[in-house]
C-alpha cells in the first residue's frame, strides 16, 4: 500500500489538475459565449426612447470589442441606467424627447464611452491573468487531447484495417506501404497523431482561455498563442519528445507547427464542442487504466530484465565443425571462421549476455577454460582489431532458423571490442538507427595471415528506432 | 452633453475612480446600482460643511466616465458586481466593496 501511495498522489494530482483546467475552460466559454447568466434582451421593445437607445447602444458597442458576455453585461447596464436616469428626468419635469436627449447626453459620446470601457475591462491584470490561464489550460489541453488523440489513432487505425479487409475480401488486394517492420510503422503513426491532436487541443484552449480571462477577442490573442505554440509544441515534437519513428510519422511531427498555428486561427471564434460531465468522466478514467497499466507493465519488465544467458548463442571453435553451428546463419557471410589452431586451448567462449536500456544494446563475451576465466589479452595476443559487427539479419517472424541476411555484403555499425578481465564488451544504440532491426551481431578479429575471421557466431535480435523526430532525420541509415 | 459646466473641470479616470470607490463604500450597506453611485456621488460633492472647500466632484450630470470607472474597479479587483432582480423582475447590476475579510470582522476590528 505505501509503495502505491506515489502513484496515487500523482494520478489524485494529475485528475484535479485535468478538472481544474477544464472548469477554467468551460469559464472563459461562457464568457467568450452567450451563456445562460446572459442578462437578457438590453432594451425592451416598450420602453420608453427604445428606438433612440438601441442605437446608442449599437454605436457604443461597435467600439467596445469585448467578449460576447461583457458586451451582453455592458449593454443591458447601460438600458437600465437611461430608462432609470429618463424616469427621473421626468419626474424633474422634463418633456419625454428632451429626457431622452438628456440622458444619452449624460453619458457622453456612444463611440467614446465604448473606447473607455473596453480600456477599463482589458486592465494588465487581466492580461497577466489570461496569460497564466492560458497556460494552464494549455496543460491540461496537451493531456486531454492526448488521450483523445490515443482514441481517434485507435479508431482511424480500425477503420483502415476494416476497409482493407473488406476491399482484401473482394478481391482488391492493396500494395503493403507500411512494409514489414512489425508494426513499427504504424505505432509510430499511431504516436504521431496523438501528439498532433494534443497539440491542436492545447493551442485551442490557450486561445479560448486566454481571451476569456483577459477580455480580448480570440483572434487578437491567436497571434500571441501561434507563436508560442508553434516554437513550444514544435520544439517538444521534433527534439525533445522520443518514440517510435517512421518516415511517415516525422512527416507528420515537421507539420506540428502549422497545427500549432492553424489551431489558433481557424474558426477560432466558434465555441469550443461543449466538455461535458461523461467526457470529464471517461478522460479521467481513461488516465486511471493508461497510468496503472504503464505501471503494471513497467513492473512486470523490471523483474524481468537484466542480463540473461543468450539462448541462441552459437559458437563455432572451427570451421569443420558446422554440425555445432547449426541451424545455419549464414554466418561465411561476415567472414571464415578462426582456425582452430590459431586459438588457445581458452575457446571457445564460455558465452555471452546482453541487456538492454536506455544507453542501447550492450554486449558482453566471457573468455574461459574449465573453472578459471583467461585474461582476453593472453588468448587473442596474435589477434588485431578484434571488434564487434553488427549486421542486417533475417526477419525473426518468418520461417526459418533465421541469421544474417545474405544480401548484405558489410555490416552496419561497428565497435571496437573493449577488454575488461575476461570480457569483450561493446555497446550498440540500434535504437538510434533507422532500419536496424533486425539485427545480428558477431564478433570478428584480424588473424596472424592479415585476414579478417569469425570470432564468435553472435547472436540476433529486434530494436525498434526510439527517439525523437530530429533523432531519425539525423540517424546515420 | 454637460462637460464643462457646474463644479469642477474635466474629471481624469483616476480621480473619477476614487470618487466612485468612496460613494461604494458609503453604501455599502445595500449594493447600490449605477445610478445610485451616481446620486451619491453627487451628494458628497454638495454635502460640504461650511467654510470649507467642496469636494471636488462630477460636473453637475456628467456621467461620462461613470460606468468606465466602476468597470475599472471591478476589473482591478477593487469591486464586485453581482445581477439582482427587483421585486418587478428586472435586473440590476450592483456593485459591492471587495473585501479580503467579510465586513462583519472588519468591523470587530475597527472597534
Amino acid at each position: 500500500m505505501i509503495a502505491l501511495l506515489p502513484v496515487i498522489v500523482i494520478l489524485g494530482s494529475g485528475v484535479a489538475f485535468l478538472i481544474a483546467s477544464v472548469a477554467l475552460v468551460r469559464r472563459s466559454e461562457r464568457r467568450l459565449s452567450t451563456g445562460p447568466d446572459e442578462p437578457g434582451s438590453s432594451v425592451a421593445p416598450g420602453q420608453t426612447g427604445a428606438p433612440e437607445i438601441s442605437a446608442y447602444l449599437d454605436r457604443m458597442t461597435a467600439e467596445l470589442r469585448l467578449p460576447a458576455a461583457d458586451v451582453a453585461e455592458v449593454r443591458a447596464e447601460l438600458a437600465d441606467h437611461l430608462r432609470d436616469s429618463i424616469a427621473s428626468l421626468e419626474a424633474e419635469g422634463f418633456e419625454t424627447e428632451r429626457a431622452i436627449r438628456e440622458a444619452l447626453g449624460r453619458l457622453g459620446p456612444p463611440a467614446e464611452l465604448g473606447r473607455q470601457l473596453r480600456v477599463a475591462h482589458q486592465s494588465t491584470r487581466r492580461l497577466l491573468a489570461g496569460a497564466g490561464g492560458g497556460v494552464f489550460a494549455a496543460g491540461g489541453g496537451f493531456v486531454l487531447g492526448y488521450l483523445g488523440g490515443i482514441v481517434l489513432a485507435m479508431l482511424g487505425f480500425l477503420a483502415v484495417s476494416a476497409l482493407v479487409a473488406l476491399l482484401a475480401a473482394v478481391g482488391v488486394h492493396l500494395p503493403g506501404i507500411f512494409g514489414d517492420d512489425d508494426g513499427a510503422t504504424v505505432n509510430s503513426l499511431l504516436y504521431a497523431t496523438t501528439i498532433l491532436v494534443a497539440t491542436a487541443v492545447a493551442t485551442r484552449y490557450a486561445v479560448r482561455t486566454s481571451a476569456g480571462l483577459s477580455r480580448r477577442a480570440p483572434r487578437t490573442v491567436a497571434v500571441f498563442w501561434a507563436v508560442a505554440g508553434a516554437l513550444v509544441f514544435g520544439w517538444l515534437a521534433i527534439f525533445e519528445m522520443r518514440g517510435p519513428q517512421s518516415w511517415p510519422s516525422v512527416g507528420l511531427e515537421l507539420c506540428i507547427p502549422v497545427v500549432a498555428v492553424a489551431a489558433a486561427f481557424v474558426r477560432i471564434e466558434r465555441p469550443m464542442p461543449h466538455v461535458g460531465r461523461w467526457a470529464v468522466v471517461v478522460s479521467v478514467v481513461s488516465l486511471v487504466v493508461l497510468v496503472l497499466g504503464v505501471y503494471a507493465v513497467n513492473v512486470s519488465v523490471s523483474s524481468t530484465s537484466g542480463s540473461a544467458p543468450l539462448s541462441s548463442l552459437v559458437v563455432c571453435s572451427a570451421p569443420d565443425q558446422s554440425t555445432s553451428c547449426q541451424p545455419d546463419f549464414h554466418l561465411e557471410t561476415v567472414a571464415p571462421m578462426a582456425p582452430a589452431a590459431w586459438l588457445p586451448e581458452g575457446f571457445p567462449m564460455n558465452g555471452g549476455s546482453n541487456s538492454f536500456g536506455a544507453s542501447g544494446a550492450s554486449f558482453d563475451d566471457q573468455f574461459g577454460s574449465g573453472q578459471s576465466a583467461l585474461s582476453v589479452a593472453a588468448i587473442l595476443s596474435n589477434w588485431t582489431d578484434v571488434r564487434f559487427e553488427a549486421w542486417h539479419a533475417l526477419p525473426m517472424n518468418e520461417p526459418g532458423p533465421g541469421g544474417i541476411d545474405t544480401r548484405y555484403s558489410s555490416p552496419f555499425a561497428v565497435q571496437p571490442a573493449v577488454s575488461s578481465g575476461s570480457h569483450l564488451t561493446a555497446v550498440f544504440h540500434f535504437e538510434r538507427l533507422r532500419d536496424a532491426s533486425p539485427w545480428w551481431v558477431v564478433l570478428t578479429a584480424v588473424g596472424p595471415d592479415g585476414h579478417r575471421y569469425l570470432l564468435d557466431g553472435g547472436q540476433g535480435g529486434s530494436s525498434d528506432f526510439n527517439g525523437s523526430a530530429w533523432d531519425w532525420l539525423t540517424a546515420p541509415q | 452633453m454637460n462637460h464643462g459646466d457646474g463644479l469642477g473641470a474635466a474629471p481624469s479616470l483616476a480621480d473619477e475612480r476614487q470618487r466612485v470607490l468612496a460613494a461604494v463604500e458609503d453604501l455599502d450597506g445595500g449594493p447600490p446600482t449605477g445610478p445610485v453611485i451616481f446620486r451619491r456621488m453627487q451628494e458628497r460633492a454638495t454635502d460640504t460643511e461650511a467654510g470649507e472647500r467642496p469636494e471636488a466632484g462630477p460636473n453637475q450630470g456628467d456621467q461620462s466616465l461613470l460606468y468606465p470607472a466602476l468597470h475599472s474597479l471591478e476589473a482591478s479587483w477593487l469591486v464586485h458586481a453581482t445581477w439582482q432582480s427587483d421585486g418587478k423582475g428586472i435586473r440590476h447590476r450592483t456593485y459591492r466593496r471587495r473585501r479580503l475579510l467579510p465586513r462583519r470582522l472588519v468591523g470587530a476590528q475597527r472597534s
